[in-house]
């Protein structure tokens, strides 16, 4: 099918019904139609749109929204599973071998329920299917081992525990499925129930990155996780995946550590003290030099507020102040060869096997 | 860079201005509080954002009108009724309320508006020099006053007389007359 836009004078929408999509024609002065089966649009084929789209909306309305159907349901045209996982990695731009591929894509409890079934039925039980489990551990190890190490790169002062908080949300299940699924990784997953749950899809995403890993080294898996990871930190304060509770207290130490004065929070500014909506500025002192400053409700608020803020200065991640994270451009590929190097050095059995 | 909440408050904080009016006119310390007063003077102003100041005028009692206007300058009232009409000179006008004239002169220069009413509870006025102390914990900047104040003759003190420049030095001799 064709997928041709519609400018028609008219206005007729194009509904979203199967395989009409495609009927729809243009009506501007230079048409370009390609291989649409009928020139114009029927008289009666409208008000029977409509009218098929109204009921589909009534039962809709009485029974809910459709069950989500896998993509493989999605059109009649037949899933054809090998070509699905060819096309997925070659739109990644990258070469994986097949039979990993298909392991990283089989979760153990599939692998379970085939054996069940053919107990059942009475078959042999020698099932060659592998599944993902080892897969996703040597890909979140990877994927972790390259985030660290580009943070370290990136924020040299900042602390091993924020760099464990950032890892963290970069490989929790909300971050890792959304980008699992809009690569297309939830439509090839091997899974006993459908919806699939979210740590499914991530746990499969994991076993993609290892798969790449075993084919095609640290290299290409290390641009693979730059490429999707690193840019949902994008337009995010990577201080907000820290949960510090007393953050004071890391103050006094750095600055100790640091051989520095101790801080000394001052009022700066105050308005409106006496009514509800009060603000105050708090700046933190240390050897007289203000090291960061910050508005709050409450002198209390204001000065949490600040002692954050000087944290973020002194670990050189303060968004206001640090420049983008350089992940392409002359100092990500850089910065990459260097993780690269690093991670070799430093761990040789990351790698398992060169590409074929 | 503090959290977003916190860098909102400080954003949309409103803050206190003090304002001296002694010896000063008072259309032209309007002119100057009218748009504090608007918000005008706030990268993040809009007419229907209510993001106006507090404005705290001290001393209305001791405003100075230039010219003749204390006796030249007449209010105008009516009351709504019949017979209701008044013409009041500005210096019976500032016999009866001290801070009148600011006020009426403040309320003038605003926007004609539903939000004027607003603004102007935000604009506080005394009379003399006494603050109120709760209104004394707010107030956090002040505002230049419009009118540089002229200093008397025995505000001068004996050096700053002798050492002023002289265009000519009276002569001693009377017989040269």
């Amino acid at each position: 099918m064709a997928a041709i836009t519609c400018t028609c004078v008219n206005g007729v929408r194009s509904l979203i019904l199967g395989r009409y999509i495609g009927r729809t024609i243009l009506r501007t002065p230079k048409p370009v139609i390609t291989d649409c089966p009928v020139r114009n649009l029927k008289r009666w084929e409208r008000p029977y749109m409509l009218y098929l789209e109204k009921q589909r909306k009534k039962h809709e309305r009485k029974f809910g929204p459709p069950p989500p159907k896998p993509r493989s349901e999605h059109s009649d045209l037949p899933w054809n599973y090998d070509s699905e996982l060819y096309a997925f990695a070659r739109r990644l731009g990258e070469e994986i071998n097949e039979e990993t591929l298909r392991a990283a894509f089989t979760h153990p409890s599939f692998v379970a329920g085939e054996i069940e079934k053919r107990k059942e039925l009475e078959l042999d039980v020698e099932l060659d299917m592998q599944d993902n489990e080892e897969l996703s551990h040597i890909g979140i190890e990877f994927i972790s081992e390259y985030i660290k190490s580009y943070l370290r790169h990136v924020y040299p002062n900042f602390p091993d525990d924020g760099i464990n908080a950032t890892k963290d949300h970069l490989t929790s299940v909300e971050v890792s499925s959304h980008i699992a699924s809009h690569l297309g990784v939830a439509d090839l997953i091997k899974y006993p129930v459908f919806p699939f749950p979210e740590d499914v899809v991530q746990k499969t995403f994991f076993a993609v990155v290892g798969a790449l890993l075993q084919s095609q080294g640290p290299d290409r898996t290390g641009l693979f996780v730059r490429d999707f990871f690193l840019p949902q930190l994008m337009g995010k304060d990577i201080n907000d995946c820290w949960e510090l509770l007393d953050p004071m207290g890391l103050l006094v130490e750095t600055l100790q550590q640091q051989g520095k004065e101790p801080p000394q929070p001052r009022l700066i500014r105050q308005t409106g003290s006496s009514t509800l909506v009060a603000m105050y500025i708090v700046g933190i002192y240390s050897d007289k030099q203000l090291i960061g400053s910050a508005p709050g409700s409450s002198i209390l608020e204001a000065e949490d507020q600040a002692t954050r803020v000087a944290l973020k200065n002194i670990f050189g991640t303060n968004p206001e102040k640090s420049p983008p994270l350089p992940i392409d451009g002359p100092i990500g590929q850089y910065l990459h060869a260097s993780i690269v190097k690093q991670l070799k050095g430093g761990d040789n059995s990351e790698r398992v096997a060169v590409s074929d | 860079m503090a959290s977003r909440a916190a860098q909102q408050w400080g954003t949309f904080a409103r803050v206190w201005y003090l304002l001296d009016a002694n010896q000063q006119p008072p259309g032209r310390i309007a002119a100057m509080v009218s748009p504090i007063l608007q918000g005008k003077h706030k990268p993040i102003y809009h007419p229907l954002s209510d993001v106006g100041d507090h404005v705290v005028i001290i001393n209305t009692r001791k405003i100075a009108f230039s010219g003749e206007k204390w006796d030249r300058k007449i209010y105008y009232h009516h009351t709504g009724y019949p017979r209701g009409f008044s013409a009041t000179k500005a210096k019976d006008v500032h016999l009866i309320d001290p801070t009148k004239i600011v006020h009426k002169a403040i309320y003038g220069m605003l926007p004609k508006t539903l939000t004027r009413r607003t603004m102007m509870q935000r604009l506080h006025l005394i009379p003399g020099q006494t603050i109120p102390e709760d209104i004394k914990a707010n107030i956090v900047e002040q505002i230049v006053a419009p009118r540089e104040i002229p200093k008397r003759l025995d505000q001068y003190t004996q050096e700053e007389l002798e050492n002023f420049p002289k265009l000519w030095h009276p002569v001693e001799d009377p017989d040269l007359r």
